[in-house]
């Protein structure tokens, strides 16, 4: 339980790290991280974070049911997992449409959309990069959250876990809203900018 | 570890608030508070946050260490950032012009004028 936490403390400054240089230069380059940002789906951002939020609550329940020696602890795993499933697939679809309007710095990028706006093509590049690169480092700890639980599914269905012995199936679950939380903070700071 | 087990009743309205609180930031980025959308929208991140942490995480149910951990991050994350932010809001002007023009001060500071990009420095001989 305390090297989760211990972990979860270096995670929080990994993340940091970006959420620093996101500061700096949503700070300098303010106008174009409004642009940037307005052209992000904030209706998809938002169904997103319901879905994460949802996969948080079947995570809680499924520690309760390991809590409560309750057959539903496998149920709730996978529940949580098939949530998480659905955050990636909306995530997919939204990278997909970035990369076709031509938004992805580096692979596939419009500079004549930002010029038209009179918007310097260079900052809103940062604030792309920094959205891909901070989302897509989210998605990463969700999929390797995806091994964890299937893990702890595997091991619910042999009966691994009693109301005595359940602390694996907790310490997933810190991971796993650790994961939540650095969404809810992603969500507004890189899809509700705005004048 | 646990003092109490938290009822399934108390995650379902923790989660109808994190819920009503993930509306509410989205709508409020409608409207047009201007500068005040950015503290607003963390005000209401830090509090889904502190909902996760306290209920779904147990940390109001958990030991002291667990909660010392956590500061100690909150911590270091506030060193990062208080350093970082000091270096950088303290820098003149970002170079957002052609490099051709003389007077520029770049976003990384120059050690040499060798570089080419450095603006001519009176420390430097010649």
């Amino acid at each position: 339980m305390l090297g989760m936490w211990t972990f979860l403390a270096t995670e929080i400054l990994f993340f940091g790290g970006l959420f620093a240089a996101y500061t700096v230069y949503r700070s300098e380059y303010f106008a174009a991280f409004v642009a940037g940002s307005e052209h992000l789906d904030v209706t998809l951002g938002t169904i997103n974070t319901l879905v994460l939020i949802a996969s948080s609550l079947t995570m809680a329940l499924a520690v309760h049911a390991a809590q409560m020696g309750k057959k539903s602890l496998a149920a709730f795993l996978a529940a949580t997992i098939v949530l998480g499933a659905v955050f990636l697939g909306i995530k997919a679809v939204e990278w997909h449409h970035d990369y076709v309007e031509g938004m992805v710095p580096g692979i596939a990028w419009e500079p004549e959309r930002w010029q038209a706006e009179g918007i310097a093509p260079r900052e809103v590049q940062i604030f792309f990069l920094l959205y891909f690169c901070m989302t897509g480092l989210h998605a990463l700890h969700m999929i390797v959250g995806f091994g964890v639980l299937g893990f702890m599914f595997f091991g619910a269905r042999r009966g691994w876990f009693t109301p005595s012995y359940y602390n694996p199936v907790e310490i997933a679950g810190l991971y796993w809203h650790f994961v939540d939380i650095v969404w809810i903070f992603l969500f507004p700071l890189l899809y509700l900018i705005r004048h | 570890m646990h003092s109490a087990i938290p009822t399934v009743r108390s995650y379902f309205i923790v989660f109808g608030c994190l819920v009503l609180l993930t509306l509410l930031t989205s709508g409020i980025a409608f409207l047009p508070i201007g500068n005040l959308h950015t503290p607003v929208g963390l005000v209401i991140a830090v509090t889904k946050a502190i909902l996760v942490v306290c209920f779904f995480m147990h940390l109001l149910h958990s030991g002291r260490v667990s909660w010392v951990m956590i500061g100690a991050a909150l911590f270091m994350l506030f060193v990062m950032f208080y350093l970082t932010l000091a270096d950088f809001f303290t820098r003149s002007k970002f170079n957002t012009e052609p490099r051709a023009t003389a007077d520029i001060t770049p976003l990384v500071s120059c050690r040499t004028v060798r570089d080419g990009a450095c603006p001519p420095s009176p420390l430097t001989p010649g």
